[in-house]
């Protein structure tokens, strides 16, 4: 529109210099000279206005620049910075930076101060603000290394939505262990039950067909059709027993509830000693281990379990040590479970993320009791993976907050 | 097959919570002449009970009850009776679990799976103090009753 404007313009100058150049030459001139001058004065306003839309934008992007001098003081902020700290500009000056920041925030502060004129690199720390409404504003302050010893620039940027995101992100990732928790419990309490019903309901009608036709079978001894075909039914009962005998392993490991976690950990020894005769199973227990808590003795052995299961398919190990331990706090509701199973297998790069759930799912079920997890490893030189329970619930349940 | 030469049948009493197996049982038994079923207990405690008033010659016992465990019934008969003789008849087919039994103070063991064919003759055996363990389970139990029994 402008250039359009300026293009029409010059046509009309070049008209009317056109028409009177026959006219007098000094009256010609001094025309000229002044429409000249008349453009030098429209480009100087325009160049003008130049340099003061810089500085709004300077004013105005989203960041404080600001120059502290080695005491702290502010010896220059932009429009920006000082609306951050909520202030006017030229109240601001010269006023020491540390009267905007929460008192417990000072030291940190100070030290940041001390540090970065001290230091040639750029060095960045997070404060809190007095915001001008009372609130508390999260700020990244930036110093920036320079030459000039006597002062630091420094960028302050407002990192709020950053926290809130993280907030968001940690209330997620809380909302997501609670979800975990629950399904953990779930499924093994319906573990349980359908365990249960088994054991109590199906096997023990199995148990009395057996019996019954046990019965038969002694008083038809006589009779070869009967006889054969109470054999028959004994045979097809004890084969219905050795399925159901296997579902209820798979279900529930059976001693945990009966015996408690120590039983339940060598009769897992025990068949996987029976199924892997190659590995070497050590099983170490220390300190009172009965009568914990049923989070408690299904979380370790199911671990144990995964664990093993990851030994076996993917280790190539032939020793595996496991150690449970029951570390004694100053009240019994202090006291932490200590597992760890250490194999010497080929271990993996931590790096590299695992390419199985099995990993994940004992941390997830370590973390839903409110306990730690820890895996390490390194090519050729086994895996170890750590565990620590807190054995009270309420301990449990706070500590599951603070995660 | 061992008998007793006496023609006195051998006493027993059977604890178990359900009462589908106890009738089976009784019926299996009460089919020999020489086994005498006194009388028969829903749980543990009452289990102890008949124990007091009965004194069987053999408690055929299942180790999963609702009210107190099987080995704690166990216990407590041979806390009254120290040469009680208990027959375990369970579910469980676990070593460790026998083994537990065993050190409770049982004198045989036999699995629901695999016993009611044995169940006569455990009774028989049990009731002379002899160890009886149900034959498909001593494989799998006797590497860990060594270093118990050493």
């Amino acid at each position: 529109m402008n250039q359009h404007h300026d293009s029409m313009e010059t046509t009309d100058d070049n008209k009317t210099l056109n028409r009177i150049k026959p006219l007098a030459e000094p009256q010609a001139q001094r025309m000229e000279l002044e429409a000249q001058n008349n453009k030098l004065k429209d480009k100087q306003l325009k160049s003008k206005k130049k340099p003061d839309a810089h500085a709004n934008r300077y004013d105005n992007i989203p960041v404080g620049y600001l120059t502290l001098d080695k005491a702290g003081n502010i010896l220059a902020i932009n429009q920006n910075g000082s609306a951050m700290l909520g202030k006017k500009l030229a109240s601001i000056l010269n006023t020491p930076f540390l009267t905007n920041i929460i008192q417990d925030d000072n030291r940190k502060f100070l030290n940041h101060l001390r540090k970065t004129f001290n230091s040639s690199k750029n060095t960045a720390i997070e404060l809190r603000i007095k915001g001008h409404l009372g609130n508390i504003v999260n700020m990244r302050l930036e110093s920036l290394a320079m030459e000039d010893a006597s002062v630091r620039h420094m960028i302050m940027t407002n990192i709020d939505f950053i926290k809130e995101s993280a907030e968001h992100n940690q209330e997620l990732l809380h909302g997501n262990r609670r979800l975990m928790q629950s399904l953990f419990k779930a499924q093994e309490e319906e573990r349980r039950l359908l365990a249960r019903e088994l054991h109590d309901e199906l096997g023990q009608w199995l148990t009395a067909i057996h019996a019954e036709t046990e019965t038969i079978a002694y008083f038809s001894k006589s009779d070869q059709v009967i006889y054969n075909s109470a054999q028959a039914i004994k045979g097809c009962v004890k084969k219905m027993h050795a399925v159901m005998h296997d579902m209820l392993n798979q279900l529930r490991p059976v001693l945990l509830d009966t015996l408690g976690l120590e039983d339940a950990l060598l009769e897992l020894k025990e068949h996987w000693v029976t199924h892997n005769p190659k590995l070497a199973l050590e099983l170490q227990f220390e300190g009172k281990l009965d009568k914990l808590h049923e989070h408690i003795n299904i979380t370790i052995f199911r671990i144990v379990q995964e664990a093993l299961n990851n030994i076996r398919n993917h280790a190539e190990a032939s020793r595996v040590l496991i150690h449970l331990n029951r570390n004694t706090g100053a009240t019994a509701a202090d006291d932490i479970l200590s597992l760890s199973i250490e194999d010497n297998g080929k271990g993996y790069d931590t790096n590299q993320k695992p390419k199985g759930l099995g990993l994940l799912g004992m941390r997830e079920r370590a973390i839903a009791a409110g306990g730690k997890f820890s895996v390490h490893s390194m090519p050729n030189h086994g895996t170890q993976i750590y565990v620590k329970l807190p054995l009270d619930s309420s301990n449990r349940r706070r500590k599951t907050d603070d995660l | 097959m061992t008998f007793d030469n006496s023609n006195i049948p051998i006493t027993v009493i059977l604890v178990d919570d359900h009462p589908v197996v106890r009738v089976g049982c009784r019926r299996l038994l009460e089919s020999t002449p020489d086994i005498h079923v006194l009388a028969e207990a829903g749980n543990g405690r009452t289990g102890i009970i008949l124990y007091k008033k009965h004194k069987p010659d053999v408690v055929v016992l299942d180790l999963s009850m609702k009210d107190i465990d099987g080995l704690e019934t166990i216990r407590h008969i041979k806390s009254i009776n120290l040469s009680a003789r208990i027959l375990v008849f369970s579910m469980y087919s676990n070593g460790i679990i026998v083994q537990r039994a065993l050190a409770a103070g049982a004198t045989g063991y036999i699995t629901k799976q695999c016993g009611a064919n044995h169940l006569l003759q455990a009774i028989r055996l049990v009731k002379q103090g002899v160890l009886y363990i149900d034959p498909e389970l001593v494989s799998s139990i006797s590497i860990d009753l060594a270093p118990e029994d050493a």
